[in-house]
């Protein structure tokens, strides 16, 4: 009888401490995993930039200066960039990164040849980003355009 | 499932002995709660490494990005404000549990023979703790971080002869500044979690090599309870030895194992502890005085609770007399306490039986806290 309560107590005990230490390892543990895996979407914040007028866009590329407030988790810069704007004839104007998609130099629009080319490397793309002519293997990025009146915002 | 992986890891470890070993020792009789400040204190350090690791993904220790890299973790990343509470509210739980488990040991004489090794490895861990808290203060890079920080460097600069060469390696330079936070940031994410794991691997390791120390006894004590089962090991024989005041002819009482009773103690005085400093991450946001401006005149600087009574005590002590408090007396009381087992070399553990360690002790204990309070409510 009394072994029986011993033994009780001690499992009881066993028990306790299992619960404990699981409990202190929760404390100690899930708020900072999760601040781990929150901060994978933290980092750059994408910005709306005015490029211009509707007006201004035609169907041939068009390249726009741009300069932003970038935002990239605590820092605050000023940044710099080129755009390219269309307007194919049916449709809606579109924007396209400069970056090339192969390694990320910057693209420009050769109106002769009526593509975009990348002076590292020689990947081509048409007017509408396809990829004419590799190393780079997908389209020139396409940035989400939104038109308010008659100016243009493109997100960076 | 769980008994076959326990015995592949035993076979390829001998990890199972050592575990049994550990769980299955004896403890002396009446090892109560004030032994679990320890233990309490070693789960605040898994929680600060823990917090600080995953603080440290969003931190930056520049000048220009430290105070908006900890505003950001603060407001920006989710769980950020609530994991930078529980660091900033854990250190402070941390100073205070390390300083309990040292004054139950000061008190209890437990730093006599054959643990005067373990309690200078626990002094040592005791004032780096203390650097940890002093160089994890300049970090959020606020203005009351980089006073507090000049002020306290500067206090180091004052003691004798060494001071200033002791202040510049802090500083690496002149004043505290882009130097300053680099260095700090190294020693407490580098250097401290290096040498603090180490000291505390030793500590535990003599801790279990020579066995919790009985309670003290006066001399004349009648022996009572149970008969004496000695524990296995070495460290359990010796205590037989060791531990007996001088003229108590009586060998040590041992109690139950020290698995599951003591352990649950622990579990249980750690878990409380977190729980406050959860409570207090929730309830208190982190305090942040604004980007840190060395121009700054109006500021007034104010050093963490724990840094009150020396902030305190110089106010009291007239210029001249300055680096006695500063310099000379704090480091008369290091070195006292690091090297008590060998001031106090009489056998007896008991309070009573060292009357002046006992008393010295005490009026250390309250001068500190009397100066904390006066400082906490003085401007």
């Amino acid at each position: 009888m009394t072994t029986m309560k011993a033994l009780t107590r001690r499992s009881l005990m066993d028990k306790a401490v299992k619960g404990a230490g699981l409990a202190i390892a929760a404390i100690i543990g899930l708020p900072a995993l999760g601040l781990g895996i929150a901060s994978a979407t933290g980092g750059a914040m994408k910005t709306l930039v005015k490029v211009g007028r509707v007006a201004q866009v035609g169907p041939d590329p068009v390249a726009v200066p741009i300069a932003y407030l970038a935002r990239d988790a605590w820092r605050q810069s000023q940044e710099q960039g080129v755009v390219y704007l269309r307007r194919p004839s049916s449709g809606a104007i579109e924007a396209l990164s400069a970056r090339c998609t192969h390694l990320g130099c910057t693209v420009h629009w050769a109106a002769a040849e009526n593509r975009f080319q990348c002076p590292c490397h020689g990947s081509q793309f048409a007017a509408d980003g396809t990829v004419l002519h590799g190393p780079a293997q997908r389209p020139l990025d396409r940035l989400p355009v939104q038109q308010r009146g008659e100016d243009v915002f493109v997100e960076v | 499932m769980r008994a076959r992986i326990a015995r592949y890891v035993d076979e390829r470890t001998g990890l199972g002995p050592v575990v049994r070993y550990v769980l299955d020792r004896r403890i002396p009789q009446g090892i109560s709660w004030l032994h679990t400040f320890g233990s309490a204190s070693l789960t605040l350090f898994a929680l600060m490494v823990v917090t600080g690791m995953f603080l440290a993904l969003n931190y930056a220790p520049s000048i220009t990005d430290a105070h908006a890299s900890t505003a950001y973790i603060q407001h920006q990343v989710p769980f950020g404000g609530f994991v930078l509470g529980l660091h900033y509210w854990g250190a402070s739980a941390m100073v205070v549990l390390v300083v309990l488990h040292l004054l139950r040991v000061f008190f209890m004489g437990a730093y006599k023979f054959p643990r005067e090794l373990n309690w200078m490895v626990g002094v040592m861990i005791f004032g780096l703790v203390l650097l940890f808290a002093f160089t994890g203060y300049l970090l959020p890079w606020d203005n009351t971080a980089f006073f507090a920080t000049r002020v306290g460097v500067n206090i180091v600069a004052s003691v004798p002869l060494v001071g200033d060469a002791m202040a510049a390696l802090l500083r690496g330079g002149a004043d505290v500044g882009a130097a300053t936070l680099t260095h700090f940031y190294a020693i407490h994410v580098l250097f401290l979690p290096a040498l603090v794991t180490a000291l505390i691997a030793g500590h535990l390791f003599l801790v279990i090599r020579n066995g919790i120390a009985p309670l003290p006894r006066r001399a004349h004590a009648p022996a009572l309870g149970r008969p004496t089962v000695l524990g296995e090991g070495p460290g359990a024989m010796r205590a037989r030895e060791t531990d007996l005041p001088s003229a108590d002819p009586a060998p040590v009482r041992m109690g139950d194992s020290f698995y599951p009773r003591h352990v649950l103690m622990d579990a249980i005085t750690s878990l409380l502890v977190l729980l406050l400093v959860v409570a207090l991450a929730l309830l208190f946001a982190v305090p942040d005085s604004g980007n840190a401006n060395p121009g700054n005149s109006t500021f007034v600087p104010r050093p963490a609770w724990y840094f009150l009574a020396p902030f305190q005590l110089l106010k009291y002590v007239p210029g001249p007399l300055q680096a006695l408090a500063t310099a000379v007396l704090p480091l008369v009381a290091v070195v006292a306490l690091f090297a008590l087992p060998f001031i106090d070399r009489r056998r007896g553990r008991h309070p009573f039986e060292r009357p002046a360690v006992t008393a010295i002790g005490a009026a250390g204990v309250l001068a500190i806290v009397a100066l904390t309070i006066a400082g906490a409510f003085s401007h």
